[in-house]
Formats: C-alpha cells, structure tokens, sequence
C-alpha cells in the first residue's frame, strides 16, 4: 500500500482514539442501542475534522478520494468501534444529488449531510416489491406544480429518525416494470406521511413501514429527469453494495468473538483454547483476510468512481454471510450460559449480571438482527442471479 | 398470514400412548401460563411417562416422551416438564433408599420439582469437568459451588447436584432451592425460557446423596437424555419451520411468480426436507437405543445430525422469508429462537462429536507400527 493511504489510515486511527466519546464507544462495543442523537454528535465529530463525505467532490464539500482512500477511512472507524456511518444521506442520495440534481437541489440539501443536520430514510422496498424491486406499486400524479403520493414502503431502515426520504414511484406505466419511475424527495414532516415501526427478533428498532396518504410533494424535489429514476437507483445500489463489504464492521466483531471465546470457559479454561474453537476462529480471520485481498484488488484498480462491475456483488454475498459466521460462534460461546437474551440490558442503563461476559445481550442481538444481512441490500439470492445473468452470461 | 398445516404426527401404537398424544394438542393449544400447563401436563401424567410402572410410573419409555417433546417444540412451550420427566425423574428412579423414593413419588403427583444442576461453573459443555467438591467441615460435608444455566427457573424446589466426595467419588446431592446457602438468580435465554445461576455454600448430610450404583454412569445418561429431548424439541420446530416455508415458497409471488418455482430455491427446499428427515430419524433411533450400550454413541448421534439440521432449516427459513423472517410478527423467527438454544442445551454439536469420537475410539484399527 502506498505510504500516504498507510498514514491515512493511522491518522484516522488516532483521531477515533481522541475524538470518539466514551459513552458511544461503549454502546457499538457492547451492541447496545444507539440513538439518532449518538449518531448525529459522532458525525458532527467527523465533519469537524472534514471527514463527512471524504469521497464526494471537491465542489460539493468532500476530498475527492478514491475507492481505496475511503474503504481504508471506513474500515478504520468500524475497526475502533465508531458507530456505523448510516449510509443513506451521505453515501446513497448525496452521490446521487451531485451527480443528477439540479443546482438548487446542491445548494439545499447536500450541506446538511456533510454537517448530520438532516438525516435520510431510503423509500425503495414495498410489501410485495423487495427483491424485485421493479414491482413497486406506489404512485405520484403530477397535479400542477406538486406530486401527489400514494402508497407504502416498507424495511425503511431509520424512518424513525429521518427528517427525508427518497423515494422511487411510479409516474406512468411503461412498457417494462422499470420505467416510468420517479426518484422524489419527500419531506417527512409533510401531512399524509405516517411512520410504524416493525418489531424484530433482535430487539432493537432499526425497520419501519411508512405510509404515504395524499402527500403533497413540490415537483422541484424530483432528482432528474421524470421517469427515469431506474438509472439513478442502480447508480445508488452500486455505492450501497460498495459499502457492504463492511471489512471493519467484521474486524470489529471479530474482536468482539475473541473476547467472549477468552471470557467463557470450557473444561476450565478459556473456550477460545479449544482446538475446534480455536479452529473455526482462524477460519473466519482467513476468510476475512481473502475477502479484504478481494476489495483491496478491486478498489487499487478503481481510479475514478465507485467500480461498477459484478466484482461488488461477490463483496456483499462474502460479506454478509461471514459477518453472520462471526456472530454464530458468538452465540456458541454464549451457549454455555443458555445464551441469556433480555431486551431490556440493550438500553445502555442496564445493568446485566457482572459476570457474564462483556456485551452479551447485544451479542446475540447482533446474531438476529445480522440474518437481514443476507437479506437486505438486495438478497444474496438476488446478488448471485445478477453475477450469473450480468458477470458470466449465463 | 397464514400458517402451514403440519403433517400428523404417527398414531401411536397404544391407547395409553393416543390418550397422551391428544393431551399434547389439547393442552398445548390453550396456552396458558407455564404453571398452570405444568400442573395440567402432570395431572395428563406426562411426569410418569419414562418412569417404570413399579415405580408408580407408566412404563411407555423415551420413544413416547420424545413425541410430547416433539409437541412442545411444536407449540414453543417454555414449559419445563421435559427437565424434570425426562431427565430429573429418571435420574431418581435409578437410585436406591427412601430419599429418592420419596421426591420421586412427589414429583410424579406434581407436588415436588426436581431438577438437575447440569452444568458447574467453568465446566462448559465438558462433562465431568469442574464438579464442586464436598469439603470436610465441621460436623460432616460442605458443598461450595457455582452451577450455570440450570433449568426450570421459577418451578424447581429441589436441585439435584453433581459432586465430588474427598475420596474422589462422584454424589448426587440433593438440596431443597429453599435451603440456607442456595442463592439463585434467575434470566430470560434466547428462546423465552427462564434459567437460573445456582451459587451453593451450604452443609450437606450424608443423607443427602443419591444412592446409585454407578453415579458418573447414571449422571451420563441424564445429560444423555437432556440432549437427545432437546433435540425433539428442536424436531418439532423444524416441522414447523418446513412447513410454513414451503407454504411461503408456494404462495410469495416475486417476477410475476411464486418464488418456489425458482430451481435455486426448489433445490433448498429439497435439502431442508432432507435435513428434517435426518433430523427425525437420529432422535427416532436414539430412543430406541435406550438402556443398551449404544445409547450414548446414538445421543451423539443424534444431537450432531440434530443441530446441523437445526442451523441449516432454522437460518434457511428466515433467509427464504426474507425481511418478513427476522420479524416478530412471524413465529418464524420465534422458533429460530428457539432452535438456537437448542443447539447448546445439554451440551453443542462440538461437545457430541468429541464424545462420539471417544466413545468410538476402540473401533480404530491399532496403529501401525513405524518402521525406520
């Protein structure tokens, strides 16, 4: 690696140890829930130091660093236990705003991502349009100088907290399900737009549903050209599934691993001295180095943009499905205590039993809530369809 | 939404074994607090079922407990009743004298809750490891110890815990949760059921162990059992996982079809079924092969086959439910919950193999001799 990203990275290192506050890195170490409030002092820490959207262009507030200089910068904050930077503003719609939005769209609403003034919401999935997408039923008639939404999205990540959402609907039937799509921007304090949330087994509340009842919607809140948002949405899922390779949210869990397999004990000793512990631990550190062999290739070559070739897919499958590896042995280890689960110790108030190992609660909080990995983003059955149709022709 | 038909259960081949079975549905679909089903279950004479009829029980043997355990997976009860029928009760029907005589006659009627301390502190899943010694004391023995994850948390009023004597022995002792120096704390796993830490200092009688014959054999096939009802339990939620995938399979309509005409997935669904049926028929033989020299060897067996088939239907069914899987609104994830626990309780896949392994190891051909 070239000496400069090298430095990069310890510079960002030390920058986590300073800056972090000890209140949220005790949260993401111990899997305990975070609030928008916790995300937002900790985003508001990075963009101090102009590190907000580090990989948008320079007229926009960013650094204009390539692929590698913001895998590095991404996997570092993950790696020493910063929360995870919530993609949808600055990673999802921002890119997409500077890249098809007019002026006036710039100028309003990419500063407040760059400062976490705004927090977004990603209007994409519907009850019967999840993998396939293309099947999305909600609508917007242009009636003079406003839309008007009907319908519902659903697996909203953070609607709870979104101030914006962008959302794809439909604003005439096409020949194919693809076009005649809109990406619209919709303020969530508008009248018609109701927020519920959806209950998961990890106990945490990251899902909702939300409703659109006549919203009212400006037209000069459509990004682009109308009809065309199915170009501007698999520009987004690019950069979405760029983001999945989620290198140092795996390093991160794999500390969280070693540290419970060396805190419960197993013939009187620590687990993680077992020798099939200790096996299937270096089995998922060497998956993990071959999968950050994979990005790290494919991101040296990526000069300009995101790379946009079925390379990424393979990440998010490899991904997901070791980020999963990682927490199942989690709750092996947390077997030898009957893997004790009450949502309540995910408040960070709590006070769960001194004794059991550090975290355990969120630990297997994590394990459930880590089974949508292979689901969301576009399902890993979904990933596998588009390398085999797009990447072998088959 | 809609949940799937089960296939029915095989009609057992005894009236005493179809009026249990019909017991298991009725009384499993009125819910119901935990107390008043185990109180009901009792009164069914589920505490009886594995006892020998001259021990007051009704003699029908593993195969007929491991099918209400089946029903109970099915239903995701967090009912106790298989800690102490099948594992607790039996333990106290292989020993001999008037103290197990006694619990056992007030367990069989509902009055009294035994159950075994299974797992000491620092042991892990490696039995035998860690027992508790019983330390000389003034005027006789001291029992000083930290066991985890005990079972029937809120039920149990006698705990029945493995021990070293100070010549090395293994003892059951037999100590009431109400005793001085039994402190318990009680939390929620996984799949709903309560657990209890058990921490003892307390003076122990010489009257207070369990006769046996062979206690590390007879704390064996406890642990034996604990695992192989597990894993019916874990049975009876694979079926209904199976099921309400197929039915999610057949009715999800994706690109203008069910989902379940995509081969990728058929093919899946076939190795669920696969899995299911291996799963069935490990627990099935295990039963079988109770009170023979094979029974450890067909627990191993069955609890390896059984948590492989457990992950692999349990994640399968949340990944091809997708987002809707990981919901609490489906008892899909309700028993993927419960199938995780599964896996560890009584000891991992890891530990049965290890198990397996050792009690395989005379099968090995002898080792060639090297030669320079």
């Amino acid at each position: 690696m070239q000496a400069e990203l090298v430095a990069f990275r310890e510079e960002v290192r030390s920058f986590c140890r300073e800056a972090l506050p000890q209140d949220i890195r005790r949260k993401v170490a111990e899997n305990l829930a975070l609030e928008r409030a916790d995300h937002q002092r900790w985003q508001k820490i990075l963009h101090g130091r102009g590190w907000m959207g580090g990989h948008w262009p320079l007229a926009h507030g960013g650094k204009a660093w390539k692929p590698l200089q913001r895998w590095l910068f991404e996997q570092t904050l993950a790696e020493e236990g910063a929360p995870w930077l919530i993609p949808m503003g600055v990673a999802y719609v921002g890119p997409v705003i500077y890249s098809f939005g007019s002026e006036a769209q710039k100028r309003r609403f990419l500063p407040p991502i760059l400062s976490a003034d705004h927090f977004w919401a990603q209007g994409y999935s519907e009850p019967n349009a999840g993998s396939d997408l293309a099947g999305l039923k909600t609508r917007a008639e242009r009636h003079g100088d406003h839309y008007v939404v009907n319908g519902q999205k659903t697996w909203t990540t953070y609607a709870q907290w979104a101030d914006w959402i962008f959302c794809l609907a439909r604003t005439e039937a096409g020949d194919r399900p693809q076009d005649g799509v809109s990406f619209l921007l919709i303020d969530m304090t508008s009248p018609g737009v109701t927020v519920r949330p959806i209950a998961t087994m990890d106990g945490k509340h990251h899902v909702n549903e939300v409703f659109f009842d006549n919203v009212r919607v400006p037209a000069e809140n459509l990004v682009g050209e109308e009809g065309k948002a199915w170009r501007y949405a698999k520009f987004l899922l690019v950069q979405e599934r760029l983001i999945a390779a989620e290198t140092g949210r795996i390093r991160h869990l794999l500390a969280g691993l070693r540290a419970v397999a060396a805190s419960v004990q197993e013939a009187g000793r620590p687990l993680g001295q077992t020798p099939s512990f200790a096996a299937r631990i270096a089995d998922i550190a060497i998956d993990l180095a071959a999968l950050e062999a994979v990005c790290a290739r494919l991101l040296a070559h990526a000069d300009g943009d995101a790379p946009g070739g079925v390379e990424v897919n393979m990440l998010k499958i490899r991904s997901s499905e070791l980020q999963q590896r990682v927490t199942e042995e989690m709750i092996r280890a947390l077997g030898r205590l009957g893997i004790p689960f009450d949502p309540a110790h995910l408040d960070p108030g709590a006070t769960p039993p001194a004794d059991w190992p550090r975290g355990a609660t969120g630990m297997a909080s994590e394990f459930m809530y880590l089974r949508a990995a292979t689901i969301y983003g576009g399902s890993n059955e979904i990933q596998r369809g588009i390398i085999a149709k797009q990447g072998l022709g088959l | 939404m809609a949940t799937a038909p089960l296939p029915q259960n095989a009609t057992p081949d005894n009236d005493l074994g179809s009026a249990l079975a019909d017991s298991a549905s009725r009384l499993l679909a009125t819910g119901g607090d935990d107390a008043t089903l185990y109180a009901a279950m009792a009164e069914a004479g589920w505490l009886a079922v594995a006892i020998a009829e001259e021990q007051g029980g009704l003699g029908l043997g593993l195969a007929q407990l491991a099918a209400l355990a089946r029903a109970i997976g099915e239903a995701r009860s967090t009912v106790p009743v298989m800690a102490v029928a099948g594992i607790a009760l039996p333990l106290l029907a292989a020993a001999q004298g008037k103290l197990a005589e006694d619990l056992l006659a007030a367990a069989l009627v509902g009055e009294a809750v035994p159950v075994l301390a299974h797992q000491a502190e620092a042991a892990g899943h490696a039995r035998g490891h860690g027992l508790a010694r019983l330390v000389p004391a003034e005027g006789g023995l001291r029992l000083v110890g930290r066991w985890v994850a005990v079972e029937a948390a809120g039920f149990a009023c006698h705990l029945l815990v493995p021990a070293r004597r100070p010549d090395g022995a293994t003892v059951i002792v037999v100590l009431a949760v109400a005793d001085a120096g039994v402190e318990r704390r009680t939390y929620r796993a996984i799949d709903g059921r309560l657990l209890m830490d058990v921490a003892i200092d307390a003076a122990v009688a010489g009257d207070q162990c369990l006769t046996l014959p062979d206690p590390d054999a007879a704390l064996d096939a406890a642990l034996d059992r604990g695992a192989l009802l597990a894993m019916a339990e874990a049975v009876g939620s694979m079926r209904v996982l199976l099921a309400d995938t197929l039915a999610y399979l057949k009715t999800r309509r994706q690109f203008g079809q069910p989902i379940g005409r995509f081969q990728a997935l058929q093919h899946r669904a076939v190795d669920l079924t696969i899995a299911l049926e291996e799963a069935e028929a490990v627990v099935d033989a295990a039963c079988e092969a109770e009170g023979t020299a094979d029974f450890g060897r067909a627990v191993a067996v069955a609890k390896v086959v059984g948590c492989r088939s457990a992950r692999l239907i349990a994640r399968e069914a949340v990944q091809m439910h997708g987002g809707i899987g990981i919901t609490e609104e489906l008892r899909v994830s309700h028993h993927f919950r419960s199938l995780t626990a599964a896996e560890s309780r009584y000891g991992d896949d890891d530990a049965y193999r290890a198990r397996f392994a050792a009690l395989t190891a005379s099968d090995l051909p002898p080792a060639k001799e090297h030669r320079a």
